[in-house]
């Protein structure tokens, strides 16, 4: 008996040194990883600060086509020329309502006044007056360099430098790779059951057929919603 | 069957001369034996086969006094200390400071709820900055896509997957360590190897946290991270631009948690999480500056912490853009529809 005890405690000894670290547990530690060009941090775009375009390789000011093409009386209501603008900016669709008819070079006003397109947040500011306020106070747009009120390395934002003035709501976004499931990217879509599904009477039903008893039994969700 | 045992104990108590006293049965048991609990002792200790001459802490490191205790020329030693295991571990020459609180300032975070895609960039623009472990991977932000129409955070889900972002139904809201005014987290350390510091942010010695994880049970925002292994960073995605504080490597066994990129901020810059957020939904700032940004949003936004009624006091905001749907946005609205 003592000798069977004595040679069971050797055996398992000698496992414990050899064999106990080959089980790896079956555990994905390593995954997609975003691409650095995801990560620029800085402006979205590049808003347009000199009246000027690149066309055939060439770079122009607008006044210089501009001072040879005599401009129509009223904006077409679709463009013809400068076909790459893609204008979708609600009921401001004609390209005179900014852009000034006169001056190429130059914004205007809803008065008349011309700005240039450096300053062509004041010519946002006409229509967008309480997003254009909070901007003003940093409450809406981003600062970029410093955290610190008047300090010369802080970079406010213009409006262009995010939105496309001629299509200024956001496009959608790329999604960028999220939390790792230790089990792996299969384990997520298999297991990962949503609250929106527990709520569900019969997707919690449709859960305990799918999978084992101790993984599909949700505690009951409150739901301050229905009590009212 | 008494002849054979009478036998034996005859034999046993009548030793050969010039043996060792023993019989060859007592010596097979005691042999047996004792190899036996050699190799368990052998196993016991086996898993110092796998000890790295890195493993073992230095004398330096493990002389090194609390933060709060060292003095300057301690300090400039740690540094150096630091700066020398980066160098070895990384073969990086990492500029590591220690960075210290400005005067009259006290940070606050407001992230705008109204504006907050849920791309993720500032989860991995943090991992980026804060040299976490890529494996297993360590992140400090964790975006939860939210149901519209509730702030329960219960119902949120961090593991959402569409094409493109933001998802019609869904608002996003961003979780990281809110810098409580009332930090649970600092209350429950047994060794006060984390702290609050006078600009808010609450900040751990890595040095001497023993990986109890008893704050990482006490924080209700779930934003503290534990080094369950030794954390795997690729030499060229270290970022040299340290802290002790901070963004120094980490090693198993330690807790992390954001510490809104002191080693930034408390230099005048912003969080890189706040630069890298492409619509400008992230606020930082010095609460105490009536003119700051993070002012002006608390004096006039729907502003909202999370948790509330825990007690944690946070220096992390989130607020509203009050707006109408935009045409053919879908948007219901719970309480509206109810009143029907």
């Amino acid at each position: 008996m003592r000798h069977l005890l004595a040679l069971t405690w050797f055996l398992l000894a000698a496992w414990f040194l050899f064999a106990s670290n080959s089980g790896g547990r079956d555990v994905e530690l390593d995954g997609p990883r975003p691409d650095a060009r995801e990560l620029v941090r800085g402006p979205a775009r590049a808003g347009m600060t000199e009246p000027r375009v690149r066309i055939g390789g060439f770079e122009q000011k607008c006044s210089d086509c501009h001072a040879l093409f005599s401009s129509l009386e009223v904006t077409p209501s679709e463009i013809r020329q400068h076909e790459h603008i893609a204008l979708d900016h609600g009921l401001n669709d004609r390209c005179y309502n900014c852009h000034s008819r006169e001056d190429r070079n130059s914004l205007v006003l809803h008065d008349g006044e011309l700005v240039s397109f450096q300053q062509s947040s004041t010519l946002c500011s006409n229509c967008h007056g309480t997003v254009y306020r909070d901007w003003e106070r940093g409450m809406h747009g981003k600062t970029m360099g410093s955290w610190v009120v008047g300090s010369e390395d802080q970079v406010r934002l213009r409006c262009a430098d995010c939105h496309d003035p001629h299509a200024p709501a956001f496009p959608d976004f790329d999604l960028l790779p999220g939390p790792r499931h230790p089990h792996g990217p299969e384990a997520v879509k298999e297991r990962h059951v949503t609250r929106e599904q527990l709520r569900n009477p019969l997707e919690r039903w449709k859960q305990t057929l799918q999978r084992p008893a101790h993984r599909a039994d949700p505690s009951p969700h409150h739901d301050p919603e229905k009590n009212e | 069957m008494t002849d054979p045992q009478s036998n034996a104990d005859s034999v046993r108590t009548a030793p050969e001369p010039g043996g060792l006293g023993l019989d060859r049965r007592s010596f097979l048991r005691n042999g047996v034996t004792v190899v036996g609990g050699m190799s368990a002792f052998v196993a016991a200790l086996s898993p110092l086969r796998e000890l790295e001459a890195d493993d073992i802490p230095s004398v330096e490191g493990f002389l090194q006094k609390h933060y709060k205790e060292m003095t300057e020329g301690d300090m400039l030693s740690a540094l150096e200390r630091i700066r020398n295991e980066v160098k070895k571990r990384f073969d990086i020459d990492a500029d590591v400071r220690d960075v210290k609180p400005r005067d009259g300032v006290e940070f606050v975070y407001a992230l705008n709820l109204s504006r907050c895609v849920g791309c993720r960039k500032c989860v991995h623009a943090c991992v980026e900055e804060n040299n976490q472990s890529r494996s297993p991977e360590i992140q400090y932000i964790r975006v939860l896509e939210m149901p519209r129409g509730t702030t329960d955070i219960e119902r949120g889900d961090h593991r959402y997957d569409h094409p493109t972002v933001p998802d019609d139904d869904h608002y996003y809201m961003p979780i990281q360590c809110h810098q409580c005014a009332n930090p649970p987290c600092v209350k429950v350390c047994p060794v006060e190897a984390t702290w609050q510091e006078s600009d808010g942010i609450t900040v751990i010695d890595y040095d001497w946290c023993i990986g109890c994880r008893y704050c990482e049970a006490a924080c209700p925002y779930w934003a503290r991270r534990f080094n369950y292994s030794e954390p795997v960073l690729p030499k060229e995605d270290v970022n040299p631009d340290m802290s002790y504080l901070s963004n120094r490597p980490r090693s198993k066994g330690v807790m992390e948690k954001c510490t809104f990129c002191l080693h930034r901020t408390r230099e005048g810059k912003m969080p890189a999480c706040l630069e890298v957020c492409p619509v400008g939904a992230r606020k930082f700032g010095n609460v105490l500056d009536p003119e700051s940004e993070v002012s002006w949003i608390l004096r006039t936004k729907r502003v909202f912490v999370l948790k509330e009624d825990v007690g944690t006091v946070p220096r992390f905001f989130y607020y509203f853009d009050e707006r109408y749907p935009r045409e053919g946005e879908s948007f219901q609205d719970p309480l509206r529809e109810a009143g029907k």
